[in-house]
């Protein structure tokens, strides 16, 4: 696990752990704080919507910083890591761990929204027991009476880490930033779309669950994707061809 | 020396077939202890050649082994093996921080400190937000060298390592290649692709001169300067003595060529004056005599 997240880590750098581990949630759980001050509990809630519905987009735009084009045919990045016999296992565990990642953040950060809503609701006097059951049900209350406490957190959470993945997998395909941005405002664009999913309200543990294994699902995809285009780089290129000894003209001589 | 060597290279019947190109190697030794140089023209197959001995590229037939034993590329052989290559090597939004803390995961035998100095050494600047491709090219081979050099190695295989260097930066690869195999007691080897070959020339021990994907000549850079020889006469006869020479130039004044040693005796009758040649005129010449361009 300590290897795995060393992987993770040495393929971001120090500006972007300062941006997606401080900085975001820094700011998010700010602009809740100072939304939940100036417009009452019902603008932090729309604060923690808007982050639910923008995180995907975030986390799309910031993989061009660390896998941009990995899963591209003509990506050619990764002699380096070709040159070491840890290479691949190195590349493997950082994939896997950035899906990890993505779902602790989604949690991380909208749970601490989440937190910040519950609790100004609680000082204020807005609620007066129950920080968490009176938090969600006063501030989820438009997503129909009775959806459950935890459920609309486990739903926005869910829903946010399955798009995150969602627009990551579909933009490692292209290798400029333009492309992670255009891949952002489609998924943002479908998550809105999703929100109107028939008796999403009643069933958000259901959902919350599709949602998070079908992320999961993407994301071993993702993780597959980009190993197989890193073992077909062993090898000669076919445009429709398979990867492994025995593709190109010649065999393995190894 | 040379008797009884022992290669940190054995190639055997490598072929390897590519959009119509071949590149075929029936036997290659690179020996250990030296500075190899390969030499070749655009397109002769010294990269994929040097992609297959890094392990690279592994789609092709043949055998190669490593270390004077019977050892084949494997992770414990990458191990020893500190490899430059050409701009796609590093993913290009690493930083220069980054690419030491990914060194240290992917090779046991990389030192910090090392790299460190190295990187001081060779006025490679690091911060928050140096991405490698953000970095010129001389920088960016500069990074390739550090990550190389600070590592516990027995062979490098650099590939164009002079090409975007200056030629300060030139003599100094040669310092730092001079240096690495003399820390090694003979034991550490280089193996490196170059077309700037006069630069190289005082580094070099020996030299494979590939065209084509075959090579075309091969052997310790003292013993070729004994083989082929330097020839300068006067320009009337030069038309003669081209029919002997592997290649040669012309002027109104005369005439420069190389040729085999053993044909001096058929200048005989010529006004000409040999000369030992250098190792780019050598392989100026090889290259001239087996290429497949007209020039």
């Amino acid at each position: 696990m300590k290897n795995a997240m060393k992987s993770y880590l040495v393929f971001t750098s120090r500006l972007y752990r300062l941006v997606m581990y401080m900085l975001l949630p820094g700011v998010c759980g700010g602009i809740c704080l100072w939304a939940c001050g100036s417009g009452g509990s019902r603008a932090g809630r729309g604060v923690l919507m808007a982050a639910a519905l923008l995180l995907p987009m975030v986390e799309t735009v910031s993989d061009s910083w660390l896998f941009a084009g990995v899963q591209n045919l003509s990506y050619t990045n990764l002699e380096y890591l070709k040159s070491s016999g840890r290479g691949g296992a190195v590349m493997r565990q950082a994939l896997t761990v950035d899906v990890v990642r993505k779902l602790v953040s989604s949690a991380v950060i909208l749970g601490l929204a989440y937190a910040i809503i519950g609790l100004w609701e609680l000082l204020s006097g807005e609620i007066k027991e129950g920080l968490w059951a009176g938090a969600v049900e006063g501030a989820f209350g438009f997503w129909g009476a009775g959806s459950g406490t935890g459920g609309v957190l486990w739903c926005m959470v869910m829903c946010s880490f399955f798009f995150s993945m969602l627009g990551t997998f579909l933009s490692r395909y292209g290798n400029m930033i333009w492309i992670n941005l255009m891949v952002g405002y489609g998924v943002v664009a479908l998550e809105i779309a999703g929100q109107f999913l028939p008796g999403l309200s009643v069933h958000l543990y259901g959902y919350g669950g599709i949602f998070g294994l079908l992320g999961l699902c993407v994301g071993a995809l993702a993780v597959r994707t980009a190993m197989a285009r890193m073992e077909r780089s062993y090898y000669d290129q076919r445009p429709f061809g398979r990867g492994g000894p025995g593709m190109g003209e010649e065999e393995s001589g190894m | 020396m040379k008797e009884g060597r022992r290669n940190a290279i054995q190639v055997c019947g490598l072929k390897k077939k590519y959009r119509g190109f071949e590149l075929s190697v029936p036997r290659l030794d690179v020996p250990e202890g030296f500075a190899t140089a390969l030499i070749g023209e655009n397109g002769a197959g010294k990269t994929t050649l040097l992609n297959i001995l890094t392990g690279i590229r592994r789609d092709f037939k043949g055998d190669v082994t490593y270390f004077g034993e019977e050892r084949k590329l494997n992770a414990q052989t990458q191990e020893c093996i500190g490899y430059t290559g050409p701009g796609c090597y590093f993913l290009p939004n690493w930083t220069v921080d980054q690419v030491e803390e990914i060194s240290s995961l992917l090779f046991s035998g990389f030192h910090n400190d090392r790299f460190r100095s190295l990187c001081k050494e060779l006025g490679i600047k690091r911060g928050l937000v140096r991405d490698v491709k953000k970095l010129s090219d001389g920088n960016r081979m500069k990074l390739m060298l550090a990550a190389a050099l600070a590592r516990d190695t027995q062979l490098l295989i650099l590939d164009e390592p002079a090409s975007p260097l200056d030629p300060l930066m030139r003599d100094k690869l040669c310092d730092m290649i001079r240096e690495y195999l003399e820390r090694g007691n003979g034991k550490r080897s280089v193996f490196f692709s170059t077309h700037n070959i006069a630069d190289m020339e005082n580094v070099t021990d020996y030299a494979v001169i590939l065209e084509h994907g075959n090579v075309v000549e091969e052997g310790f850079v003292e013993d070729l300067k004994e083989k082929y020889i330097c020839v300068k006469g006067e320009a009337a006869d030069g038309e003669r003595a081209g029919e002997i020479l592997f290649s040669v130039s012309k002027n109104a004044y005369g005439f420069e060529g190389i040729c085999l040693a053993e044909n001096l005796d058929r200048l005989a009758g010529m006004d000409v004056a040999v000369e030992t040649p250098t190792l780019s005129q050598i392989s100026v010449a090889v290259m001239k005599a087996n290429t497949g361009l007209k020039l």
